[in-house]
């Protein structure tokens, strides 16, 4: 019973998002084409995989995020959500890291598809599981937070999009390592394992400063 | 039932003080509170619908104490807030059945359940495939006071409710609130003093953050008593009546025009006194802090 409760409130999550809930999915799916049509390109088969899937798809779980707060935050909603006797970890935190994990599975469903689009043996490394997982779950966190801070959707994705443009300019270097692109735009300097460390530890600060703020609810009426 | 107790409530924005020591004891019923714009109307509901915290004072209902049982107050509270709007992007049904599930509704029989009883008793359930984004404002407005009385709510709180309903829906409502009022407490605050006067058995009056309570409408339109007059005027006589009367309202006949005018002393030769109404005691009350 618990459990069919929780579907249908998802499914409601996602229609609210409206057409933001599809603008990731198609993005993989145009980038897993680009993946088939540069199959033939000379070079290591997982690094077209890694460049198509390592900046625009982990980048836009932003879309998500910033929806899943939009209703609550915006001003005309709050004041009612903000009454309701929900568990501020469960409609917090818990939420956001479920939504993370369904982008995740779509994001390796359209992964597979473009290794099996290249056609040819693609070799794998461990990077090239956990450096993605961390780094959407760090835009998750990142935009967790900003939602929370500014409760405007659009400032969050002007803030996803101002942050991976520095990320990629300087390639980290300016931010002690924690550098979400690493997977597909890599700097040579780093570890992947040193970024991963990382981007684990950063997201783990950031998920706890936004459901902190999140749980004070004085703090979202201002 | 218990009586909600408000003790001594303060709160402050910057300088702005909205509420000055507001005090009120409220039982089963409803109970109106009635204040102009800037009052402080809107800051002492979201205090009692937990969403703003008083910089001092406390308030409580039985045992369970605002301060500290923030949690259980929301368990048992239904609030519409002057502003209200959700999920453009879900029909009337859906977002419903999803406050329902926040307001802890266990099971998804019962949610729909509560769902169509709740759309029913705002005459929205033809509605209830069509898209919040959509809706009018009455409609959304229903929307808001059918997702308050989801969970069958023991407090109920409406902040401006009838503001941009229709004359058949204000009365639909206000019959809808008398009946809610039976068993549970109802807290309405507005600036139309004829919602109150259709509804509440007690009232508060609020100006600059400052509440005085009255335990019947009576006691309220009695401040009035003695200054209130009705006098019959020819047109030109009252198009010549001076800034300085103050004319509540009037009704104009063929021949001549009624007026009521609150005056501290008979306002002219034909003036009769005559019984004040709520408005009339409200008016002068405000008139009487300035
Ligand atoms: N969040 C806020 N920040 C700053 N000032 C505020 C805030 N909320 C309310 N105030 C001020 O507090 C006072 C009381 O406002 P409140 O909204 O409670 O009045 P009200 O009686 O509901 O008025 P209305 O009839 O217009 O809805 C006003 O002077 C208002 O400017
Ligand atoms: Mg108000």
């Amino acid at each position: 019973m618990e459990h069919g409760t929780r579907i249908k409130e998802g499914l409601v999550d996602i229609k609210g998002m409206g057409a933001f809930f599809y603008i990731p999915i198609g993005i993989m799916a145009v980038n897993a084409v680009y993946c088939y049509l540069t199959r033939g390109r000379y070079g290591v088969p997982i690094e077209i995989v890694r460049e198509s899937y390592g900046i625009f798809p982990i980048i836009c779980i932003s879309f998500w995020i910033s929806c899943l707060f939009e209703d609550l935050l915006n001003s005309e909603g709050r004041e009612m959500l903000l009454s309701m006797p929900y568990k501020n970890l469960e409609y917090g935190l818990k939420r956001v890291i479920r939504y993370t994990l369904l982008y995740i599975i779509i994001f390796y469903i359209f992964f597979a598809l473009a290794v099996l689009m290249i056609g040819r043996n693609v070799v794998m490394e461990a990077q090239d599981i956990y450096l993605p997982v961390l780094s959407i779950f760090f835009y998750s966190a990142f935009n967790f937070l900003i939602a929370v801070i500014t409760r405007n959707s659009v400032t969050v994705m002007t803030a996803a999009g101002i942050l991976s443009m520095f990320m990629y300019l300087t390639r980290g270097s300016a931010s002690l390592c924690i550098y979400p692109l690493q997977w597909g735009n890599p700097n040579p300097f780093f570890t992947p394992y040193a970024v991963g460390i990382a981007l684990f530890t950063a997201t783990l600060a950031l998920y706890a400063a936004a459901q902190m703020l999140f749980s004070n609810r004085d703090f979202l009426m201002r | 039932m218990d009586k909600l107790i408000i003790q001594s409530v303060d709160k402050s924005f910057g300088r702005i003080r909205a509420l000055r020591q507001a005090s009120l004891e409220i039982s089963t019923g409803i109970f109106g509170l009635l204040g102009e714009n800037g009052a402080g109307k809107t800051t002492l509901m979201r205090i009692i619908a937990t969403v703003l915290k008083p910089d001092a004072g406390e308030i409580t209902l039985g045992d369970i104490k605002w301060s500290r049982d923030s949690h259980k107050v929301r368990q048992i509270l239904g609030y519409l807030p002057q502003e209200f709007g959700a999920f453009k992007n879900v029909t009337a049904e859906e977002c419903l059945k999803y406050i329902a599930q926040l307001k802890g509704i266990r099971g998804s029989e019962e949610c729909l359940l509560q769902t169509e009883r709740v759309l029913k008793e705002v005459n929205l359930l033809e509605a209830k495939d069509r898209k919040v984004g959509g809706f009018s404002g009455g409609m959304r407005r229903r929307l808001g006071i059918a997702q308050a009385l989801l969970n069958d709510p023991e407090l109920i709180i409406v902040d401006e409710p009838t503001a941009g309903l229709d004359p058949a829906e204000r009365i639909r409502f206000r019959n809808l609130l008398r009946q809610l009022g039976k068993n549970r407490i109802v807290i309405l605050s507005t600036h139309i003093v004829e919602d109150i006067e259709a509804t509440c058995q007690s009232l508060a009056v609020i100006k600059n953050g400052t509440s005085v309570q009255f335990s019947s409408q009576q006691e309220l339109s009695a401040i009035a008593e003695g200054k209130v007059w009705t006098w019959k005027l020819s047109n030109a006589d009252y198009n010549s009546l001076g800034k300085d009367v103050h004319v509540v309202s009037s009704k104009i006949h063929k021949e001549y025009v009624e007026a009521r005018i609150i005056a501290g002393v008979k306002p002219g030769p034909e003036a009769e006194e005559t019984e004040p109404t709520i408005e009339e005691g409200y008016l002068v009350w405000n008139m009487e802090q300035e």
